[in-house]
């Protein structure tokens, strides 16, 4: 066996992150398809509102993210919901703000220091046991809920006046959708790092996008590229001493370019 | 459930306004069930509007709705009525979406929440492409379709939930000569075998005399509610489109 496969925390970085290859694409389609992409930008800062928090509470910093990426989601969309302010406006509002709150926070707290470094950009050391013990009950609980209600999801996403029209609630599964990424943002933290995770969740849905496929091969392409690259990223980030998040999110943009080149001459 | 009502819908002194635009006034209406009604009216005359309240995607500010006889507010079984959006948009031109998929969202409402579609509804939903013709279309992306072929996977979405009535707005629109005399005898045939009520929006003033049985002529207010027999062509255009014509000077 390799000697990377000996190491606890990278068995635990190798696991949280098959799970999380799953679940972003499996959510990020959605927000991609609803041009939705920079929402995962901006719960990812918000969430590091929480992480300070919590590291000034000296309380467990992704239990505090939790909290803020969820109510900043339902936030966002209820401010949306009143179209007091363009929809794109209500979310640079919240991205502001959690970026302010967390600075201030994070001042309180004495400043930058390593553990914040890694919530930023991810770093497979950081997986602790009780994070992967998260990660995968609320995986698999995300994972299902996309799965009950995935014909709604694509209705509502693919046509929302109609889905109203023919009586669903549209704007509750438009919080379905954007309370699901404020969870995977948090739990996709320590691994690709806040100011990483809106990557993992829109570049392999674009990536397998180019292949001009069926909503559904789209999805299944999206997390096999999405799988490929967390893997390949973890791996490079091992060997090279090197943050796991950027090498993920290098890996998966690396994939984008090829497949980009070669459906180019489809089009 | 079956439906008991004879009329589909019903608009009793329907009124929206918009800040201090009014765009639909006191209109009222019945359209019976299997009736084929054609909506004409002026650019900004509300047509749109009153598809929209029809449809629950606005609130009136006064009067009220019935579909199938009950409040509208109250029904449940809105995908009882399918609708047919203008096809010229092209916001979901990138939307990653197979022909046979988007069919399949329109019967969504009908399979009910947390229910997986059965062997029925998969029959439901090939019967739907198979009659509006797109059956051989089934995997093309919808980005992909020419306006006559997204307009046909749209309506064969409608016919997915197996609705009673079909809404269509501006079907004709971005469609070729050709294919609109063979979509309007689409239309009637559906309107004939499957006994579906039909509305629908049109700036075709040739398809109203020829193809509906009922008119309604709307510029914010209801101007007629008549057969088209009673109307030249001309007359038509006078009434929607002439605003100094009174239409109670045209009734016969």
């Amino acid at each position: 066996m390799p000697e990377i496969f000996h190491f606890d925390f990278m068995l635990r970085a190798f696991a949280a992150g098959a799970i999380l290859a799953v679940i972003a694409p499996v959510i990020g389609i959605f927000m991609v398809v609803r041009r939705y992409s920079l929402m995962a930008d901006t719960l990812a800062h918000i969430s590091l509102t929480g992480v300070a928090a919590g590291m000034l509470a000296g309380t467990y910093p992704l239990g505090g993210a939790l909290v803020v990426s969820v109510a900043a989601a339902v936030g966002i969309e209820k401010l949306r919901g009143t179209r007091a302010v363009f929809g794109e406006s209500a979310v640079a509002l919240f991205f502001w703000g959690g970026m302010a709150a967390a600075v201030v926070l994070l001042g309180l707290a004495g400043g930058l220091n390593a553990g914040l470094f890694a919530y930023l950009f991810g770093s497979i050391s950081t997986v602790t046991a009780n994070d992967l013990r998260l990660i995968a009950l609320l995986g698999a609980l995300m994972l299902t809920v996309i799965f009950l209600l995935y014909k709604e999801l694509f209705f509502v996403s693919f046509d929302e006046s109609l889905a109203v029209a023919n009586g669903l609630r549209a704007e509750r599964f438009n919080l379905v959708i954007v309370v699901l990424a404020a969870v995977a943002i948090v739990l996709a933290m320590p691994i690709v790092g806040a100011l990483l995770i809106g990557a993992l969740m829109v570049v392999p849905v674009v990536t397998a996008m180019q292949f001009g496929v069926s909503f559904r091969r789209t999805l299944f392409i999206s997390i096999a590229i999405s799988l490929a690259s967390v893997m390949a990223g973890l791996v490079l980030s091992y060997y090279l001493d090197i943050a796991s998040g950027g090498t993920i999110v290098i890996t998966a943009l690396g994939i984008f370019m090829v497949v980009w080149f070669i459906t180019a001459k489809k089009r | 459930m079956p439906i008991n009502s004879a009329y589909c819908i019903e608009a009793d002194g329907l009124t929206f306004a918009f800040d201090q635009n009014i765009a639909v006034e006191d209109v009222s209406f019945k359209i019976a069930m299997g009736q084929y009604v054609g909506l004409i009216g002026p650019n900004g005359g509300g047509k749109t509007t009153l598809i929209k309240l029809i449809l629950g995607l606005l609130t009136p500010t006064s009067g009220s709705i019935r579909l199938f006889g009950e409040p509208a507010r109250a029904f449940k079984r809105r995908f009882l009525i399918g609708y047919v959006p203008q096809s010229v948009s092209q916001s979901d031109y990138y939307f990653p979406a197979a022909s046979h998929e988007i069919v399949r969202s329109g019967r969504t409402a009908r399979v009910g929440l947390f229910r997986r579609f059965t062997k029925a509804d998969n029959a439901a939903i090939e019967q739907a492409m198979a009659t509006a013709g797109v059956a051989d279309l089934k995997d093309r992306l919808i980005g992909t379709l020419s306006g006559g072929q997204r307009q046909r996977v749209f309506i064969a979405r409608a016919l997915a939930g197996e609705p009673q009535a079909l809404i269509l707005d501006e079907p004709a629109v971005g469609v070729d000569t050709a294919s609109k005399e063979r979509f309007y005898e689409f239309l009637h045939d559906l309107n004939k075998n499957s006994g579906i009520t039909i509305l629908f929006v049109t700036h075709d003033l040739g398809v109203i005399a020829n193809e509906v049985e009922t008119v309604l002529c709307l510029n914010t207010r209801l101007l007629c509610h008549s057969d088209p027999g009673a109307f030249t062509e001309e007359r038509l255009i006078d009434i929607a489109y002439g605003g100094t014509v009174s239409p109670v000077d045209h009734r016969h």
